[in-house]
């Protein structure tokens, strides 16, 4: 399977008056063709904003791609003009949000808006657009899809509004789907429903999902692989099963340890001690040491390098040093 | 009979809603809609449901901070409903909440010295400046941050530390009951676990009473000893927590069990999806509120607003299916099938 | 019933099974520098940084201090009275010796428009003063107490808010007199009604928050709401408003003046001296350029002040 998204060595940084915030310092990611990525991080890991340096949506704020490359498809998307970005974004390359009511122009039907996506990218009449959008919409399994081209988005529901977003960034087939957070705002049922239509709208359209969340839940269920993000880095990475059976990097293990699960009846729940440093203050060479129980001299003062631990599963720790040879 | 801290009778949250026609008579929106429910000292009750369902207008009803349009709040043998606002104060010592947002919850003009002392000076809890500082120091030693921390002001803190500043807030008046609507949504995973410790240490060392209101299943699993399930302003299920997630009666929670995520991808899952979405509270179906959208829905659903089953000691579901009648009729027909 | 639990789960556990025997925990507040705890944030230092990177606030900023400076000694350091009669040089044109020039009475415009700085500036900030805090009393109670405070409040509101501002002021001064006390007052009297409006909306917004709910759970009596909570909320749009409206208090006062409602000859206010002016616009420019500069040079750096503060006071504009 080839990777139809390579980011390499990624550094966005924002300039701020008084500090530069590196927010994405050191990032390497692939997705492969046909699956899911998810992105787990909390807040500060720097995945939003990976996801922004994707889409080229830095401009208008202080941050700038530093360093790195972003490819699709083997193609560089970040040092292009900004027609060739805006020409990428809503047709290769779309993006759905956490708060689907603030991403929905209230003021247009919802019919407007999905058009709107399909003309700024096809030179088709307004007609065949109309269609293309009912269609989509249709897929995303919403009741009374005619009616509700015509309806505004505070009259639709939060799930609704939802599957409104997947229609307007599917609607032009795109090689990528970013979803930052999509089901995060939603009640658990709804969230259900939400996941699998996106899984079967990934198999029917051939779109490659990158999934960006904090819920490891949701990841264990739609993520093929997994790429676990702190501080601007990726510290592990690899596909779903390994991750989760084998987690290596001592910051996945407590993100593992400390969730609640059900079932589960512990007293007490394993937690990582201590808080994500202030990006001004950032500590010295491993970014986790800090909070980590198995942190030695050489982590406080060197960062580690990327280990591979074998079957594309790699870590960013100096423990692993010992079982495999850096990647 | 275990020794109730607190007791809701039938209590009703209605909020009018005004008509659109000139002549039209007001409607309200059932937020809560006639709750019955006793929580008793030391335990943790967790309130468990989809947004829309009135969890976090019953937390504020009890705390008086809602209208209450009828029913009683009974807190520590002393009928509270009707109190007026110099009534309300003593009591406002033996009740205090936790806010989900941690970034509305404190206000940012206010040093966090001042927003935790705040109780103590509405009260006159402390004795003298010195004393204050004294006490101001202690909660926040307790809820685990330092002294370096007072002088700042909320926006220099993370999501988990303000939520800790607002706990020590609530501290403050030492209560015996505290209210925690969704205290740990806002937060990260790992700081979720942090806050959750924090407030079962809490809970342990200075015998409060939780209600714990929260949509995570998992999380008010973890912390809660009873748990009661809502939805659209009622209970549907209410008894152990054990009982209640290991063999849920009612279809709603079944359902609400079998969507949440498995945070293990080799799992097997058995999704009950609920068709459709959860109705308006201003208009909401006659009879079982859940009968347009659950799977074993009987003709008698649609009319009837199921009352309370005792189905065991310390549990209820709100569910016709658990009538002894339809349960008789049911094995009747199983039985005839059988033949 | 079907048990929902009947899932094949398979559990995982911590990996503490690697875990080496004894490590001391993970010490994350050592990790924190000393620096780093010094380094407070206080919501004024924001302000202050804020306001900084706009130079022409600055400049403004420092255009105003300078007009406080001369109010307050302005008076001492000039090198002529006002009423300094000078029969021999009247009319004249800006030199050395007089560097606004002359009047028709040979009095120095210089000396007269420095000293006039006071009486503008007393007018302009007495006026602005009384209209934000009768103002911002009324919009308290109107938006807290809601109900018949609330529309009695707004009524009277809506009815001078009918009326453009300087019709307003000549109606009032015609009521209660020429003079520059009257004056004050009827600047004050329509001033009040937009910090009203103001503060009402802010009480409004801020009475649904989260934090003034926790205070109200609290026990917190309705004084300490509105004045520990709802207020501090509202200053920025006060002071905001404040700088603006003392823009607007100057120009009416001086139209007042003008007008011949307001200041009195021989007093050096400035819209008085724009009125001396008229007779000579053709033959001495000077006597009404000054006087006009001043008070335009005076409301800019008001008004600049005032945007470059709601640049710096709105939460909503951070990096």
């Amino acid at each position: 399977m080839d990777n139809i998204l390579e980011i390499k060595n990624l550094h966005t940084y924002f300039y701020m008056d008084d500090c530069v915030i590196k927010s994405v310092d050191g990032v390497d990611i692939e997705l492969k063709r046909g699956s899911t990525l998810g992105i787990v991080g909390e807040s500060g890991s720097g995945k939003s904003v990976t996801s922004l340096s994707i889409m080229g949506l830095l401009i208008g704020t202080r941050g700038k791609v530093a360093e790195g490359g972003i490819y699709l498809d083997g193609k560089d998307i970040v040092h292009i003009s900004e027609e060739d970005k805006r020409k990428l974004r809503g047709n290769q390359v779309s993006m759905i949000f956490q708060e689907p009511m603030t991403s929905l122009n209230p003021v247009m039907t919802i019919g407007d808006q999905i058009i709107e996506g399909v003309l700024q990218h096809e030179q088709i009449s307004k007609e065949e657009a109309f269609n293309k959008a009912q269609d989509m919409l249709r897929l995303t399994g919403v009741p009374r899809v005619e009616k509700m081209m015509h309806e505004y988005p505070f009259q639709l529901s939060g799930g609704q509004r939802q599957r409104v977003m997947i229609a307007m960034a599917l609607v032009c087939k795109p090689k990528i789907l970013i979803a930052d957070e999509p089901t995060t705002a939603l009640d658990v049922t709804i969230q259900a429903q939400i996941l699998d239509l996106m899984n079967n709208l990934k198999k029917e359209i051939g779109t490659s999902i990158l999934f960006i969340t904090h819920d490891l839940g949701v990841v264990a269920e739609v993520c093929d692989d997994v790429a676990v993000m702190y501080c601007g880095r990726v510290v592990e990475k690899g596909d779903v099963k390994s991750i989760f059976a084998k987690p290596s990097h001592p910051y996945t293990k407590g993100l593992l340890a400390s969730i609640p699960r059900l079932g589960n009846r512990a007293q007490e729940l394993t937690t990582i001690p201590g808080n994500v440093p202030n990006p001004k203050y950032m500590p010295a060479g491993c970014k986790f040491s800090p909070r980590c129980s198995f942190a030695t001299d050489k982590c406080r003062q060197q960062e580690p390098g990327f280990y591979d631990l074998g079957g594309g599963h790699f870590s960013k720790c100096w423990l692993c040093a010992e079982k495999g040879g850096e990647a | 009979m275990a020794d109730n801290l607190l007791t809701v009778k039938d209590l009703k949250i209605y909020y009018p809603v005004s008509s659109h026609e000139l002549f039209g008579k007001t409607e309200y929106v059932k937020a809560v809609d006639g709750v019955t429910f006793d929580v008793r000292r030391n335990e943790v009750f967790g309130i468990v449901g989809e947004s829309g369902c009135g969890k976090s207008t019953l937390g504020r009803g009890v705390c008086r901070l809602e209208h209450i349009t009828s029913g009683q709040v009974v807190l520590d043998g002393q009928d509270i409903t009707h109190l007026n606002n110099k009534e309300m104060q003593p009591v406002r010592k033996k009740i205090q909440m936790i806010f989900q947002d941690p970034y509305a919850s404190l206000n940012p003009r206010m040093s966090v010295f001042d927003i935790v002392g705040e109780p103590l000076q509405i009260h006159h809890l402390a004795e003298s400046r010195q004393d204050m500082k004294e006490r101001v120091l202690n909660l926040l030693r307790k809820v685990g941050l330092d002294y370096y921390h007072a002088n700042r002001y909320p926006h220099e803190f993370s999501g988990g530390q303000r939520q800790r500043i607002g706990i020590a807030r609530a501290l403050a008046v030492a209560p015996s009951l505290v209210i925690a609507d969704e205290p740990v949504s806002a937060l990260d995973v790992s700081i979720q676990a942090q806050v959750l410790n924090l407030l079962n240490q809490l809970k342990r060392d200075l015998s409060l009473t939780y209600i714990f209101i929260a949509h995570d299943l998992s999380v008010v699993e973890h912390i809660s000893d009873r748990v009661g399930v809502m939805y659209l302003g009622n209970f549907v299920e209410v008894g152990q927590k054990e009982k209640i997630y290991n063999a849920p009666l009612h279809p709603y929670t079944q359902a609400l069990m079998s969507a949440v995520p498995i945070p293990d991808p080799t799992a097997q899952r058995n999704r009950i999806i609920l068709k459709g979405n959860i109705p308006s509270a201003l208009n909401p179906p006659s009879g079982c509120k859940f009968h347009t959208r659950c799977p074993k829905c009987m003709e008698i659903c649609k009319t009837v607003e199921p009352p309370r089953y005792q189905v065991d000691e310390d549990h209820y579901v709100y569910c016709h299916l658990y009538d002894d009648k339809v349960k008789n009729q049911q094995k009747k027909t199983a039985a005839g099938k059988i033949d | 019933m079907a048990d929902v639990k009947d899932v094949d789960k398979k559990t995982t556990t911590p990996q503490d099974a690697k875990t080496p025997a004894v490590k001391p925990a993970a010490n994350p507040q050592a990790a924190i520098s000393e620096k780093e705890k010094a380094d407070i944030r206080t919501p004024m230092s924001e302000v202050i940084r804020k306001f900084k990177k706009q130079k022409n606030s600055v400049v403004a900023l420092g255009f105003v201090g300078l007009l406080v400076l001369i109010a307050i000694i302005g008076y001492y350091l000039v090198p002529y009275g006002i009423n300094q009669y000078d029969y021999s040089s009247i009319l004249e044109s800006p030199s050395s010796k007089h560097l606004f020039g002359t009047d028709e009475f040979g009095r120095d415009l210089f000396s007269r428009i420095i000293c006039g700085t006071r009486i503008s500036l007393a007018v302009g900030l007495s006026a602005v003063t009384v209209g934000a805090v009768c103002g911002t009393i009324l919009g308290l109670l109107s938006g807290y107490y809601g109900g018949w405070i609330d529309s009695l409040i707004m009524r009277i509101c809506d009815t001078l808010f009918a009326f453009p501002g300087i019709i307003l002021a000549i109606a009032i001064v015609a009521i209660l007199g020429s003079g520059l006390y009257n004056v004050v007052i009827a600047v004050a009297v329509f001033s009040t009604p937009t910090f009203a409006r103001l503060v009402r909306s802010r009480t409004l917004a801020l009475k649904e928050s989260v934090f003034v709910q926790a205070a109200l759970n609290l026990g917190a009596s309705d004084a300490r709401i509105l004045f520990k909570h709802i207020l501090p909320g509202a200053i920025p749009e006060i002071i905001v408003q404040y700088t603006m409206s003392i823009g607007t208090s100057i120009l009416t006062a001086s139209g007042l003046s003008f007008l011949g409602m307001g200041a009195q000859p021989p007093t050096p206010e400035w819209g008085l001296l724009l009125s001396n002016g008229r007779t000579y616009l053709l033959t001495s420019f000077h006597i009404t350029l000054f006087p006009g500069l001043a008070i335009f040079f005076t409301v800019l750096s008001f008004n600049i002040l005032g945007d470059g503060l709601r640049d710096a006071l709105d939460p909503k504009l951070t990096d």
